[in-house]
């Protein structure tokens, strides 16, 4: 009977996956975010990389390449789309941040940037990925942020003239009333 | 036998000195150029970026960097061309206040020593850096503190109570 | 004769089972669950044809097919050639999920065969941590249609919010990865399937609810000021109106008297009976001038 449990368990066990196993490579796992909270033509455009070494040894020569950002439609302004780490160590993560700035409005369809790397310092053959993409965003153009979000002081100021003659005109009329009755009150005294 | 020694004694200490200019930057020229997050609209988080080329009189290319700033601890990022570099911080904006920023780099060896000094909860301070950059970051413009909207409202309030006032003072 | 039968099933039995395993590793190189490394599985294996003795494992031949069906008819498989890998990126700890906050996790794909695979959706639920069948919170799938080339990685990104009402419980927390083979197959890696704990945020005093309660206070200081008012109102009335023949002459206390020449106000002293018409006079006037009403 002893034996039918062992053998049962056992046999078992050959189908329950095992758990805890060491990755015995390095294994980066690559994210892609757009930081913005508004898209917007002529305004910055924050991309943020992180790289996460989530296997169990070094990855080397790691090369993070984003191929997605036309030159048409955007102008780089800080940080370099191309961007190479010799070494990410096992648990750790790097972060990498771009700059650019829309040049046109419309929807734009944020894409995977590429990432290439050695598993292990013997390993002769790159393996290659792709990260994370923020997928499609819409650009505001920067007309249209402006009408939503510029303070309009000039706006303000034209509306303050504009109703400056209805309120301004009777005060006019009251203060000179006024001045007459007043003028002759401090002589008296 | 002890002739060869002492023979290969002083071989060793005349290629000292050049072993160790192999591997340390000497005389440290750096180019930089930094980037922070100006406004709230364009990132959740606060970005700062330095970018920078270093070059060495002993004309050493692709040295490992690392830098040392704000008590993080990043390796650098190879940029492009060589001798190009790239750091790149972002937390949330009430990690990164507004300031002066002190990004201290330092090279394998002395990278080996930062970690050292912070496994044994040492400060870091003491350490000589290979060159260090300071990065100004002016704060992040969140829009006006008042909306124009709440000026307008409130002027049209206090002309509105002054002439009531006015008013008050006729009747009176 | 029954023995031999019996002895002769048990045999036919262990066979049967062995014999699958090992035509499905041959063909597939893995099997079910392909997210471990081959060799585990190969030492186990072996182990079992060693110490297996005919009769046992045949027990437990019915019990696998079984469990195998059952899966079948639950979910999809996970191909053999896909890795799959998971990591929580926000908060660090998945055992841990604050209730009303943002979760992302990052999931890595490694294309481990020789054909293409399209990486289609991925999708969250929180299910009910005794039954995983019985859901409690469904997330919205997010659609990649992704092609991932042979030996190729990729990495995706989700992020779901659980819902704020579900706090300090556990839950049965499954991701799901659906994808498809270039023949068509369609597959399915449960990315994560575990309990977790969904705490409550850990924050002390935000700006939204600190201005409620200032709000609030300011209300309550409101109200208070104008029952105070209304009391005092009805006060004064109440006693007001016996007084009020009476207190004719405190009333004009308040009354500017700077304007009038000093001889008029002596003459004013002198007289107070008097007094009352001149002062009125050109306030009614003013007032009769300006609002069209007059009081008294």
């Amino acid at each position: 009977m002893k034996l039918w449990w062992a053998a049962l368990i056992l046999s078992f066990g050959c189908f329950l996956p095992t758990f805890g196993e060491e990755e015995s490579e390095a294994r980066l796992l690559v994210s892609k975010n757009i930081l913005n909270q508004y898209l917007v033509e002529g305004k910055d455009l924050t991309v943020e990389y992180k790289v996460f070494n989530v296997g169990g040894k070094v990855a080397f020569d790691v090369v993070l390449n984003d191929n997605s950002f036309p030159q048409s439609s955007f102008t780089p302004v800080s940080g370099s789309l191309k961007a190479t780490w010799e070494r990410i160590t096992p648990n750790s993560n790097v972060t990498h941040a771009v700059i650019l700035k829309p040049l046109k409005s419309g929807y734009f369809n944020f894409t995977s940037a590429d990432v290439s790397y050695l598993t292990s310092e013997e390993s002769k053959e790159r393996t290659f990925g792709y990260s994370s993409f923020p997928g499609e965003g819409g650009i505001v153009p920067q007309r249209e942020f402006d009408r939503r979000f510029s303070p309009h002081v000039l706006d303000w100021l034209v509306f303050a003239f504009m109703t400056l003659p209805s309120l301004g005109i009777p005060y006019l009329l009251w203060y000179s009333s006024k001045s007459k009755y007043d003028q002759p009150k401090p002589k008296k005294n | 036998m002890t002739s060869i020694v002492q023979a290969l004694l002083a071989v060793s200490l005349v290629l000292l000195p050049v072993s160790i200019y192999g591997d340390t930057c000497l005389a440290p020229q750096v180019k930089s150029q930094s980037y922070s997050t100006p406004e709230a609209i364009v990132s959740f988080d606060t970005v700062l970026i330095v970018e920078f080329s270093l070059t060495c009189k002993n004309n050493l290319k692709n040295v490992n960097l690392y830098a040392d700033v704000a008590g993080r601890t990043i390796p650098a990022t190879r940029i492009g061309e060589p001798n190009k570099y790239q750091i790149s911080i972002t937390d949330e904006p009430k990690k990164l206040p507004s300031g002066a920023y002190e990004i201290r780099f330092f090279d394998e060896e002395g990278f080996a020593l930062l970690r050292k000094a912070q496994r044994s909860g040492e400060s870091t301070s003491s350490l000589k850096p290979l060159f260090t950059i300071t990065l100004n970051h002016p704060g992040i413009w969140s829009g006006p503190l008042i909306q124009s909207e709440f000026v307008a409202a409130m002027t049209a309030i206090i002309v509105w109570w002054m002439a009531y006032t006015q008013r008050g003072k006729l009747l009176a | 004769m029954a023995k031999i039968l019996g002895n002769f099933l048990l045999l036919l039995l262990f066979i049967v089972p062995t014999v699958i395993i090992f035509s499905e590793q041959g063909k597939m190189s893995n099997l079910a669950f392909a997210q471990d490394a081959m060799e585990g599985e190969d030492d186990e294996a072996t182990v079992e044809t060693e110490a297996g003795a005919e009769e046992e494992a045949v027990d437990e031949a019915p019990l696998t097919d079984q469990e195998e069906e059952e899966e079948d008819i639950q979910t999809l498989k996970p191909s053999p050639d896909a890795d799959t890998f998971i990591l929580f990126t926000k908060p660090n700890n998945p055992l841990e999920l604050p209730a009303g906050k943002q979760v992302r996790i990052l999931v890595g794909f490694t294309n481990k065969g020789n054909v293409d695979f399209n990486v289609e959706s991925m999708e969250a639920s929180f299910r009910y941590p005794q039954d995983y069948s019985f859901f409690l919170q469904n997330f919205t799938a997010m659609v990649f249609s992704t092609v991932i080339e042979s030996h190729k990685q990729a990495t995706f990104e989700y992020g779901f919010i659980p819902n704020e009402a579900f706090s300090s419980r556990p839950f049965g927390l499954s991701v799901t990865l659906n994808y498809k083979d270039a023949e068509g197959n369609v597959f399915q890696s449960a990315v994560f399937n575990e309990t977790i704990q969904v705490v409550e945020p850990d924050e002390g005093l935000d700006g939204e609810t600190f201005f409620l309660y200032v709000f609030l206070a300011a209300i309550i200081i409101l109200l208070l000021v104008g029952v105070q008012q209304l009391v005092s109102n009805f006060g004064r009335k109440r006693m007001a109106k016996p007084r009020q023949p009476v207190e004719m002459g405190t009333q004009n206390s308040d009354v500017d008297y700077d304007w009038l020449p000093k001889e008029t106000l002596q003459s004013l002293n002198k007289s107070p009976k008097r007094s009352p018409k001149p002062k009125q006079s050109p306030r009614q006037r003013r007032n009769l001038r300006s609002t069209g009403s007059g009081d008294d």
